[in-house]
């Protein structure tokens, strides 16, 4: 059974906490938003003065098809003004990175949905590559859901690789479960295990457009986020009127057709 | 007979068209002349040179009736390019007026108003006149469709355009542009390094179309502003009031200023369309005033920010819908 899926919000792509799952979402959306990180999910690389600090996000993701994701994000540095050590703290820089997963297996009744992804797989600089793929990841996930007693639960396995140092805490097998009460499907309850800590939240998708995520790592600590869920429709498939495509090839098909057509008809008349 | 009319016409219209451009030229010198040389234009489309670019435009309309139609937009420009700022970000007003003559005839022109300028350059302070254009749109016999267009353009290219398009069957369709033109002399800071002087500039492609899918993948490959050569590679998704697409372009080292590229060929990034209500307009009116029709933004990684760079000829021209009225693709649900 598919469900409408929730983003794993901290960069707008579908999934958990700080966990991947194999969930998409069931109808082409796009997802514009903002999260507050606390400093235990940010990278141990984003460092001011040797301390970790929390920050924020935004995300711009795409799901055009049922199978594929794609997303821009980025979040926001810490940095003294003008790089000058004595300078005002604030936010004047961010790391960039875009992400990506596709879904080349569906859930079906006895099979798991799996899902193959990346995030900040590609950096941009002068010579090709990055230094500050400070989120470089990769993963396998798969996710089942299961119905009972009108209540939804999910399951979410996967295996992720993260490339930089700092990340290999978040490496290895990681998971977690999902609760989606009968009353209101939109309304989805997350424990998961993130390879460090275990982490509780929730989200929902509120009048169908607005998504809300907060959670808290290490059951203490609080991130959370609001963004923009914009569902379409392809074009020409809501009922406007279709017209028939036509080039000079296809006219000369049908003047061909409409030929040969009258040609038989004669024959058949002469018959 | 009728396509030898038309073609004559045809020749005709580049001819005024070439006089329009030429009288361009002498109206610029004037400016010059009155030490405005800081009052420069900004391109409405993918002019933020590293970033994102957005901007607010509408739909060609090729009605059969006279009709003038004014409308106001705004140009967001969007740049992460200095680590020890967050972003630049410049928001223009572009208000505009488009007068539909009939008969495939078209004037546009748009003016351009920085409210807020962050990290950007100075001379957008001034009201500029971002585009001012003459088109007329023939179609011909075997599904040929052909635009000339002269006058101001955006990135302060000023000059001829022609467009050809022809869909070949329901999925393939062939496409064509030749440009030459030249840098307006008012032109912004951010386009200094572009080629000055009369440059050619062409492409050719095709696009083909997954009707179940909406989808829309095109190729094409040329000479660009910069005298730079290139190919692209794109792939949109048409929704019913949005399209989102990415893209990928592959080019020449960028040799041509003192901003060299030694290593970068690879450039991509994404781009999404929205339009925005009202979709139609159901009555005639010989004069509507409206809001610009769509938002754009571009994402452009630009490998080395110079090459492969495109004037637009409208100044709501967008990658959802095509500049002449053709009966394929997303011209279908026009």
């Amino acid at each position: 059974m598919m469900l409408s899926a929730s983003a794993q919000q901290y960069y707008g792509m579908n999934g958990l906490i700080n966990v991947p799952s194999a969930d998409m979402d069931t109808v082409p959306v796009a997802h514009i938003g903002a999260h507050y990180l606390n400093k235990r999910m940010v990278p141990d690389m984003m460092k001011l003065d040797g301390k970790k600090y929390n920050s924020w996000t935004n995300y711009l993701t795409v799901q055009p098809f049922r199978w594929i994701e794609v997303g821009y994000g980025y979040t926001l540095q810490k940095f003294h003004q003008d790089r000058i050590p004595t300078g005002k703290v604030g936010f004047y820089s961010k790391d960039r990175y875009f992400s990506g997963r596709i879904q080349p297996v569906r859930e079906k009744k006895w099979w798991p949905s799996v899902v193959l992804g990346a995030q900040d797989a590609w950096g941009s600089y002068d010579k090709g590559h990055s230094e500050s793929n400070f989120y470089q990841n990769f993963y396998i996930a798969a996710s089942k859901h299961v119905d009972l007693w009108k209540q939804s639960f999910g399951f979410h396995l996967a295996y992720r690789y993260w490339k930089l140092k700092g990340n290999k805490r978040w490496n290895g097998v990681v998971g977690g479960i999902t609760y989606q009460p009968s009353f209101y499907k939109p309304l989805r309850f997350i424990g998961e295990y993130d390879g460090q800590y275990a982490n509780i939240g929730a989200d929902c998708t509120l009048w169908r457009y607005v998504t809300l995520q907060a959670s808290l790592q290490k059951c203490k600590y609080f991130s959370g986020g609001i963004g923009i869920r914009v569902p379409f429709v392809r074009m020409g498939h809501s009922g406007t009127a279709e017209q028939r495509p036509h080039g000079f090839w296809d006219k000369w098909k049908e003047r061909k057709e409409a030929k040969h057509g009258k040609a038989q008809r004669d024959e058949e008349i002469i018959k | 007979m009728g396509e030898g009319k038309e073609m004559r016409k045809g020749i005709l219209v580049l001819i005024v068209m070439l006089a329009t451009a030429l009288s361009a030229n002498a109206g610029i010198t004037e400016l010059r002349n009155c030490g405005a040389t800081e009052l420069r234009n900004h391109g409405t489309t993918e002019s933020g040179d590293y970033g994102i670019t957005a901007e607010k435009g509408d739909s060609v309309t090729q009605g059969k009736k006279s009709v003038v139609e004014v409308f106001c937009g705004a140009d967001l420009s969007y740049s992460d390019t200095n680590i020890i700022r967050l972003y630049n970000a410049l928001i223009n007003l572009t208000p505009g007026v488009r007068w539909n003559m009939g008969k495939g005839w078209m004037t546009t022109a748009q003016l351009s108003y920085a409210v807020l300028n962050l990290g950007y350059s100075s001379s957008y302070k001034y009201p500029r006149l971002g585009m001012a254009a003459v088109s007329k749109e023939l179609s011909l016999k075997k599904d040929n469709h052909l635009k000339f267009t002269a006058g101001l353009f955006t990135r302060d290219r000023y000059g001829v355009d022609v467009r050809w398009m022809m869909p070949v069957c329901s999925w393939f369709m062939l496409q064509a542009r030749v440009g030459v033109t030249n840098m307006w002399w008012l032109s912004v800071k951010e386009h200094a390094f572009e080629t000055k002087g009369w440059t050619p500039t062409g492409t050719i492609g095709a696009n083909f179309w997954i009707d179940k899918w909406a989808t829309e993948f095109r190729l094409s490959g040329g000479r660009y502003i910069n005298e730079d050569y290139g190919m692209e590679g794109e792939a949109y998704c048409h929704f019913n009031h949005c399209s989102v697409g990415a893209f990928a372009q592959y080019h020449e080292l960028y040799r041509h200023t003192t901003l060299k590229s030694y290593t970068n060929r690879f450039s991509g990034g994404f781009r999404v369309v929205m339009m925005i209500p009202p979709y139609k307009y159901k009555k005639y009116r010989k004069v509507r005033v409206r809001p610009a029709s769509n938002f754009r933004l571009t994402y452009n990684a630009q490998s080395d920010g110079y090459s492969m760079k495109k004037y637009h000829t409208d100044p709501e021209e967008n990658e959802r819908e095509y500049q002449m009225d053709v009966k394929w693709g997303t011209g279908l649900y026009r």
